[in-house]
């Protein structure tokens, strides 16, 4: 998809920054990115991990997440 | 096929053509039904077309998007509610309707942030309930089998075609009071006694009671921007504790939310302009009853008043909607 930035882009790491506390505006986005911050706290998921299911989910959801994608890479 | 109450004759016929239905209606409605494709939870309240409203006569039907004819309709309890996000299609989307108060319920909203894969398909739906003053028994329905269930939980998990994506969203009127306390609970779990208010060891029983906090707009917290509610059930002065509906969890900080003055205004203010029908919807028995929306309209999302709502974990006084596109 073309609107979803590529995975080794520094802003899906910092994305789940847990200090980073960025307001989203898609709701199965939003759920993700708070539960994947209390696993990779909790040690249950690594950052990597995390980073290829939100882009997963943002590959799936192109056009729903565009407005979060254009806000988080600055497009 | 508009989205809202039928009589029980027509719901008949739509079941005899084997549609595949997601309904709601009392019990009494609901047992007459022949066996088929749907799947049930009793509740008397809805936001019907022109109007929320109280019917013991009629059933909201939503008829799902079916595009591949392929769906499984399947029961689940507190053993296996850990499986439903797995059970589902690889592309689709999974209607669940709980009966409250019973282990699949407590569990489902304890755990399901732990459920494996939850957020590769949306999983949305509600719990079920029933006429207020009366002492019926909140119910689920299969129509594969006819039966009924105050235990079990239904779903129906449907298909999409791989150009098809189904997406859930929420409204939340509430806003946070990000000036008021903090609050942090010290477990998991459907109620509250000591917790840390910005801090400090409070109980929260007799903050609430000391600093005379309206208990009608909920609990809330923040999911990277959704706004996510709990509501007060009651206020257990004797035992020093607060009662919620849905649980809190110890790793996240609540607030009080802002009183709402008029609910349906809010809620038409709140609703996003969309292109595409509204597959489902449904909306909480707290804002029907606070709002005083019986009699009141909000256009395009009709559906049940909940006891409770599902967007991929348990919500509280939240409307929730799946669109196909």
């Amino acid at each position: 998809m073309e609107n979803i930035p590529p995975k080794d882009r520094p802003e899906w790491k910092s994305l789940l920054n847990p200090d980073n506390n960025i307001e989203l505006n898609n709701f199965v986005l939003q759920m993700k990115i708070t539960q994947a911050k209390k696993d990779i706290k909790k040690g249950k998921k690594t950052i990597e991990n995390a980073v290829d299911e939100i882009y997963s989910l943002c590959l799936k959801y192109a056009l729903a997440v565009k407005q979060d994608m254009d806000m988080v890479f600055n497009n | 096929m508009e989205s809202k109450l039928y009589k029980i004759e027509v719901v008949v016929d739509l079941i005899k053509q084997g549609k595949l239905l997601s309904l709601a209606a009392d019990e009494r409605l609901l047992s007459q039904l022949p066996k088929g494709n749907w799947v049930a939870g009793t509740i008397p309240y809805f936001m019907g077309v022109e109007k929320g409203l109280f019917s013991q006569d009629l059933i909201f039907v939503n008829e799902l998007t079916n595009l591949d004819n392929e769906f499984i309709i399947k029961e689940y309890n507190e053993k296996n509610i850990h499986e439903i996000a797995n059970d589902s299609f690889e592309n689709g989307y999974t209607i669940l309707i709980i009966p409250p108060f019973q282990e699949v319920h407590k569990d489902f909203a304890l755990k399901s942030q732990e459920i494996d894969a939850l957020y590769d398909n949306p999983i949305l739906g509600w719990v079920a309930g029933m006429d207020l003053n009366s002492s019926d028994v909140p119910k689920t329905f299969n129509g594969q089998t006819g039966k009924s269930s105050e235990q079990n939980a239904i779903s129906v998990h449907v298909k999409l075609p791989k150009d098809k994506a189904a997406r859930l969203e929420i409204v939340n009127i509430f806003k946070q009071d990000t000036n008021g306390i903090e609050i942090q609970p010290l477990e998991d779990g459907f109620e509250i006694s000591d917790c840390l208010i910005n801090g400090e060891n409070t109980n929260f029983a007799k903050y609430i009671t000391d600093n005379n906090i309206d208990i009608k707009p909920p609990l809330t917290t923040n999911y990277s921007g959704a706004i996510i509610n709990v509501s007060f059930k009651n206020i257990d002065v004797d035992n020093n504790k607060v009662e919620l509906y849905a649980p809190v969890f110890k790793d996240a900080v609540y607030r009080l939310s802002i009183p709402v003055d008029n609910y349906a205004a809010d809620f038409e203010k709140s609703i996003p302009k969309i292109n595409v029908p509204v597959e489902f919807a449904c909306n909480c028995i707290l804002n029907y009853l606070y709002g005083e929306l019986e009699g009141k309209r909000i256009e395009n999302f009709t559906g049940p008043i909940t006891f409770g709502e599902i967007a991929y974990t348990l919500l509280n006084q939240t409307m929730v909607y799946l669109v196909i596109e």
